[in-house]
């Protein structure tokens, strides 16, 4: 992964971002350079506050930077997101408790009204969607009936729905317990692998970011900097053998020594 | 006898719809008969006049008998109270609508609205009159003046509660504000409204009979007890009340309806 052939996908340039103003001010990030290739599935991990929520968020044109640059798709934050060239996933499934499963991932649909897709199409995609993240049988049922692994199946189907090229992750399956994440995170990245996509993932579990990552981006805190990159080379496609082997545990251990250092330096 | 005929086995597992509502209509059922029982009662017992308090059944058979009349007068009060609510209605909740975003503007409103909530608007039929003349249409607007801060409030809190994750997911879709604005705050005003919307009708009926006693037609609930009382026919003024309470209550009940209804999703309504 992250051969030079392949296009960037997200290039941060010495990014700055401040939250408050004059003494108030805190600096959430401090001068981040950081290549994302097309097709790339890179983690950002680091203790809480360290800025890698704040990256994400930045990327999605959802709060502007203070300095420094970003390039989505070799475009402007704000060009991509009115391109609709990236699906955002939070933590918490963010579903319409007013909508059935089924409606809630047309929702993007029926907001883009994306051209040459007609009613027949969009209802066939829908069902694939629903298919790949193992929801068929559960269309017309209501948000709030689904366990919480089940409603971020929803949000990622949801997420899909509109072919972006880019996802950004906020630690989706932080909420969840061990055992679906486990399995959300199996299923995440066969997803990956099946669709062409750039995944951008914050997560705080070392385990997880290792499993699903080309590359995982090891942050410091108070300001938030890359402390580290380390590439992930494990072999495709990663399943539950991957997880047992040798160099799985080499790799962690490596992230976690990493995120040691990230740490003691913040302090 | 099988134990299955007498019904216990069944009725023990699995209580029927009816014997479970039963326990909701039947103790109010129950103090309602003896309510009724004890006015009878207190009437023979310490002979009241008549003027003073009829008997309840005195006041059901003319109920009974004019009835036609009574619906007829009850349809003009409501259509008074209904048009009434539908202009504040419309005021509150576009104020509401156009404001939500901008906190100074909401804020600058609000404040009116806190005032007139706060005020008895009662008090100001005297002066629609003046500027509206005596027959509906100031009615209509006291009415008016009465319901649109609490429908506005209601409104605003309720657009207000979107989830601001929600609003991050519609920004990521690059959705327009009209898009956003139905597909997200509308759901979420929507439990907001209606709770407005159960204090505002019985406002509005309130509003609209009160106003209707300042002069006007008779031929309103409003008018027809003003008239009534006058010539101190008092069982003729209790028809009228009755009738403006049945309306009231059925008013709130198809509110409450409706809401029961468009909000089957949430959390206060589902059936677990």
């Amino acid at each position: 992964m992250g051969a030079p052939s392949l296009q960037t996908a997200i290039a941060f340039e010495g990014l700055r971002k401040e939250f408050g103003a004059g003494v108030n001010a805190t600096l959430a990030i401090e001068s981040v350079d950081l290549n994302i290739a097309e097709r790339e599935f890179v983690s950002l991990i680091g203790p809480s506050g360290c800025g890698k929520s704040t990256l994400l968020r930045l990327a999605a044109d959802l709060i502007e930077p203070s300095g420094g640059a970003i390039l989505v798709n070799g475009k402007s934050p704000r060009q991509a997101r009115l391109d609709r060239d990236y699906g955002f996933i939070f933590q918490s499934p963010t579903l319409f408790d007013w909508r059935t499963v089924w409606k809630n991932v047309a929702l993007p649909l029926e907001i883009m009204k994306i051209g040459g897709m007609n009613r027949e199409k969009r209802d066939e995609e829908i069902e694939r969607l629903l298919d790949m993240v193992g929801l068929d049988g559960f269309e017309s049922h209501h948000p709030y009936q689904l366990s919480g692994g089940m409603q971020q199946r929803v949000s990622l189907a949801r997420a899909l729905v509109f072919r972006p090229s880019i996802l950004l992750m906020d630690e989706p399956f932080g909420a969840l317990d061990e055992i679906t994440r486990d399995r959300m995170n199996l299923e995440l990245h066969r997803i990956w692998a099946e669709t062409n996509t750039t995944i951008l993932f914050v997560t705080h579990s070392i385990p997880e970011a290792v499993l699903l990552s080309g590359r995982v981006v090891v942050m410091t805190a108070r300001p938030g900097k890359v402390q580290e990159i380390i590439p992930i080379d494990l072999p495709y496609p990663r399943t539950t053998e991957v997880e047992e082997s040798t160099r799985y545990y080499e790799l962690v251990t490596e992230v976690r020594e990493s995120l040691g250092m990230a740490m003691a330096g913040g302090l | 006898m099988t134990i299955a005929d007498s019904g216990l086995e069944i009725g023990a597992r699995r209580p029927r719809p009816w014997s479970r509502h039963a326990g909701v209509v039947i103790p109010p059922l129950l103090v309602f008969i003896a309510a009724i029982g004890l006015w009878e009662l207190i009437i023979e017992a310490f002979e009241i006049q008549r003027f003073l308090l009829p008997r309840p059944s005195e006041i059901a058979s003319l109920f009974v008998e004019d009835f036609g009349r009574l619906i007829r007068q009850g349809r003009n009060t409501l259509g008074v109270a209904g048009r009434g609510l539908l202009l504040g209605g419309g005021i509150g909740i576009g104020l509401a609508a156009i404001t939500f975003r901008t906190r100074w503007m909401a804020e600058g409103i609000g404040i009116y609205a806190a005032v007139l909530k706060a005020v008895p608007v009662i008090s100001l039929a005297p002066l629609t009159v003046v500027w509206f003349g005596i027959e509906a249409g100031s009615k209509i607007a006291t009415v008016a003046i009465a319901t649109s801060p609490i429908l506005f409030t209601y409104t605003l809190v309720g657009l207000r509660s979107a989830d601001p994750n929600a609003q991050e997911l519609m920004r990521s879709y690059a959705a327009g504000h009209f898009r956003t604005f139905w597909n997200l705050h509308v759901p979420y005003a929507l439990p907001f409204f209606f709770s407005g919307m159960k204090i505002a009708v019985t406002i509005a009926m309130i509003v609209a009979i009160i106003s209707e006693y300042f002069g006007g037609s008779f031929e309103n609930l409003g008018g027809y007890i003003r008239n009534e009382a006058n010539n101190v026919h008092t069982v003729e003024v209790w028809t009228a009340i009755v009738m403006a309470c049945l309306l009231g209550i059925s008013q709130y009940m198809i509110v409450a309806g409706i809401d029961r209804f468009v909000l089957r999703w949430h959390p206060s309504k589902r059936n677990s």
